[in-house]
């Protein structure tokens, strides 16, 4: 287990390609570029290399990622977030000379009349506080390197004017991003002192991805979006915009000459540390796990019972009831998982104040439901006919006796199909996180974000996924022992009676 | 003793799509009587058993028991059931339950006894077919014959007014048989209860019964006591069924059956019945053509097939009847076609039923007096 362990580690190091360093951007002609969508990087970056392939990550951690393992040869970023990069001890990478173009960036809001409301108020907010020299300190809080040292105190909410709902991905060093279990960032700031100048309440939900919440603020879910978001015309399309909150350099990256390198065990401990104890983040991974756990545990408890109830009732010999349940579950089964969560999330409870861990419980609940119907369906229907004739010719009816006799049987030849779909449940639920839930991958996600190690947080979770697999292995395993008639004793059998 | 009718069937007809087993059925049950219902194979003896508590439903006519019309919409026939009591061809036994717990489950559950009324019950029941031993067994643990045996005592445990034996014996291996209507006679030699059996084994047939209905052109053809029946048979199809017929049957429960052993088992029967090699050769093929290559690959993992040749030396006409499981399926719609060829030329009036409840499809057919090689010269 070590050996193997060591072994993927040196092949993690041994990715790290050659550099070209000192190269300036006219000389510089990649093959393969790693970018965010639209924008400037998009305009100028396919004009000046036409033959180049770009690909698309998500976050940040997966470029500097992918650049380490040679994977593409440079990204194109913000000058931010490279400085962020730098200051993180990131320090593999380096920014050509001169900067791509100029970025503007700013928050977003949804193309209604609330949304118009609000760009206007954020527009004169930002002008006064700019004239009052506010933005100017703001930007040298955050900006002028230090980074993880900031703070940031929630400004007193009278709430008067109601509540905001914004989202974020919350992996944009500096302008938003997570430290413990709070959003800060200059972006954060200046939305709590909008907040606090306007008469607003705000709460901040984090999406899974940065297309996700645009996905959110689209549909109206949220009010306002906060994700350093650069200002083009497509979005300007869908979206309002505010004034631009930043107007930043873009920047060409690279990977540089190898620094000094930490010792094997040296950088291990140096990535436990970061991974685990930095900032407290084994109670993010904790409180995943929690989460993870609430929403397996729930939607097997509802979805077994759901899945009886649809049984029962699916026995009743409803022709319009049969109808309807077959067409519901041919929906659930033909449906990806994650596009019923966000369909749900974003159509079906939209606008309902209802929470993503909620959402998910429903989504999961309704699935396993039918899952657990079909298995008992197939499970009845492997109990040989004649015993439900004998039942009923001793005079139970058909009710009583597909409780008493089929029922038992069913149940047991499901069993092991059961408790692979509960398992399977627990490693669906990963996928909340594009639902704004945080749950154990939506944390690892959070830190990877953070400490640009893809490595550790991976293994943590992968451990502690298993831990849930074999307690949810375990618990079923106890449920079948109780369930299985055959492993009775004589006692057991005949209890209350004399012999 | 003058006696009480029990059970009354006036005008009793049943139709499926394409086939009317039953057209016009008559019949009287007294208490305490010992009916046995004989005939051949698709002249609906198991149909007139099952609609008389309601396990098939009725196309027409009457049923009245204990002067109650059973098939009146207000009637709850799950009351009605626990009075009348059945045997299965296939036992039927709850398979998670122990035997006891068989027994058990219906007089506590639907009688309200107490578990230990119940189980004095089962018990004493138990002890007196020599199965007490079995209690906590599981039925699967249990040879076919004790199954049997067991089920019966289950039926008695509602102490029913009248008890339904549908085919009791022909699932079973020839061994058991005996143990089973050992049981059968000794429930009747009590007294109390009324019966209907419905068999092919004749010498039971003439030793437990206290009259014989034979079953033909859709209804009570003949009745009478066995004697009147087996010895003095008035009408002209009883007396060739009586005399003549001859039958061999072959249970086939899992797809690697002994194939060698049944091929020996239809010749012998041809040898010993002096059946010519033609038809005989013509069973042969048959079984093959039917049972390995038509039939057994479309039914369940858990096959069950009963193979029934009705042999009548007097018209020297051998006549089929296959029923199974699974889904209903038609040979006749089989891809098999050079299968199908073989068996269209060796027999005639092919033609399917598809009933409910276990083994439901029946496959019936003639078998014709010379090969297909020889009629191909004729």
């Amino acid at each position: 287990m070590m050996k193997r362990t060591v072994g993927l580690l040196m092949l993690f190091w041994l990715a790290v390609t050659g550099t070209v360093a000192g190269v300036s951007l006219d000389e510089f002609s990649p093959e393969r570029v790693a970018r965010w969508p639209g924008g400037i990087a998009e305009r100028v970056s396919r004009e000046r290399w036409p033959d180049a392939q770009f690909i698309y990550p998500d976050t940040i951690s997966d470029m500097v990622q992918l650049l380490r393992q040679g994977k593409v040869d440079a990204f194109i970023l913000p000058k931010v977030f490279v400085d962020s990069l730098l200051q993180e001890g990131v320090h593999d990478i380096e920014p050509l000379s001169p900067p791509l173009g100029e970025i503007p960036s700013a928050f977003l809001f949804p193309k209604s009349e609330k949304g118009n409301r609000l760009a206007g108020q954020m527009n004169e907010f930002l002008w006064r506080r700019e004239a009052d020299g506010t933005l100017k300190a703001l930007r040298e809080k955050w900006f002028s390197g230090n980074n993880g040292k900031q703070h940031f105190e929630r400004p007193a909410l009278t709430g008067e004017n109601g509540t905001l709902t914004a989202v974020s991905n919350g992996i944009n060093m500096p302008f938003v991003y997570l430290k413990g279990n709070t959003v800060i960032g200059y972006e954060m700031e200046l939305f709590a002192l909008f907040c606090a100048d306007c008469g607003y309440d705000y709460k901040i939900e984090l999406a899974a991805s940065f297309e996700g919440a645009l996905v959110g603020v689209e549909t109206g879910k949220y009010d306002i979006g906060i994700n350093a978001i650069e200002i083009t015309p497509q979005r300007r399309e869908k979206f309002f915009f505010s004034s631009p909150t930043y107007v930043d350099e873009c920047l060409v990256v690279v990977c540089a000459d190898e620094g000094t390198e930490l010792g094997f065990f040296a950088s291990l401990e140096r990535k436990i540390k970061a991974t685990l104890i930095d900032e407290g983040r084994w109670k993010m991974l904790a409180m995943g796990m929690g989460t993870t756990l609430l929403i397996t545990a729930c939607s097997a408890l509802f979805g077994t019972v759901l899945g009886f109830f649809l049984c029962f009732l699916h026995r009743e010999n409803i022709p319009a009831m049969n109808n309807a349940i077959r067409l519901v579950s041919r929906f659930f089964a033909g449906m990806p998982m994650m596009v019923l969560l966000m369909l749900f999330y974003y159509v079906v409870f939209g606008h309902a104040a209802i929470g993503g861990d909620a959402v998910a419980i429903v989504v999961f609940t309704i699935t396993t439901g039918f899952d657990v119907f079909g298995m008992l369906q197939s499970g009845a229907a492997s109990v040989p006919k004649g015993q439900m004739e004998a039942a009923l010719a001793l005079g139970f009816t058909e009710r009583q006796a597909f409780r008493k006799f089929i029922l038992p049987q069913a149940v047991l030849t499901f069993f092991p199909t059961y408790q692979a779909s509960l398992v399977n449940l627990l490693k669906f639920t990963a996928i909340v996180g594009y639902i704004a839930v945080q749950d154990l991958t939506k944390m690892a996600d959070l830190i990877r974000a953070r400490t640009y190690d893809a490595f550790m947080p991976l293994i943590a979770i992968s451990v502690l996924y298993l831990i849930l697999a074999w307690l949810f292995m375990q618990l079923t395993e106890r449920l079948l022992a109780r369930l299985d008639p055959r492993r009775r004793t004589a006692e057991e059998i005949l209890r209350g009676v004399r012999t | 003793m003058s006696r009480t009718e029990l059970l009354r069937i006036a005008h009793l007809r049943k139709e499926y799509p394409g086939a009317t087993p039953l057209v016009d059925v008559n019949l009287t049950v007294s208490e305490g009587e010992v009916i046995v219902i004989i005939g051949p194979s698709g002249t609906g003896k198991s149909t007139l058993l099952r609609m008389i508590n309601q396990m098939e439903r009725v196309t027409s006519g009457e049923i009245i028991f204990r002067e109650q019309e059973i098939t009146a919409p207000d009637v709850r026939i799950d009351h009605l059931r626990q009075k009348i009591g059945m045997i299965f061809q296939s036992f039927n036994l709850f398979s998670q339950m122990t035997v006891v717990e068989n027994i058990m489950a219906a007089p506590e559950a639907l009688l309200g006894l107490s578990r230990q009324e119940a189980y004095d019950r089962a018990m004493t029941l138990l002890h007196k077919v020599g199965l007490a031993e079995k209690a906590l067994r599981y039925p699967d643990e249990l040879s076919g014959g004790q199954q049997q045996r067991i089920a019966i005592v289950r039926a008695l445990a509602m102490r029913p007014e009248i008890l339904l034996f549908d085919e009791p014996t022909s699932a079973l291996d020839p061994a058991m048989v005996g143990e089973v209507e050992a049981v059968i006679r000794q429930v009747a030699a009590e007294g109390g209860v009324t019966m209907l059996i419905v068999t092919h084994d004749m010498d039971f047939a003439r030793r437990i019964a206290s009259r014989i209905l034979y079953m033909d052109e859709g209804g009570v053809y003949e009745e009478g006591t066995p004697e009147k029946i087996f010895v003095h048979p008035e009408r002209e199809r009883t007396r060739q069924f009586i005399r003549r017929l001859k039958v061999l049957s072959i249970a086939i429960e899992s797809r690697y059956f002994d194939f060698i052993g049944c091929h020996m088992e239809i010749e012998s029967f041809g040898r010993k019945n002096n059946i010519s090699q033609d038809v005989v050769q013509s069973l042969l093929l048959l079984f093959e053509e039917i049972v390995m290559q038509l039939l057994l690959p479309r039914l369940p993992d858990n096959p069950r097939l009963l193979w029934t040749v009705e042999y009548n030396p007097e018209e020297e006409v051998a006549s089929l009847a296959i029923h199974y499981n699974g889904t209903p399926f038609d040979i006749m719609n089989s891809e098999n076609e050079l299968s199908l060829r073989i068996v269209q030329g060796c027999a005639d009036e092919i033609r399917s039923e598809f009933l409910t409840g276990e083994m439901a499809n029946a496959l019936l057919l003639k078998v014709k007096r010379h090969s297909p090689e020889r009629s191909g010269k004729d």
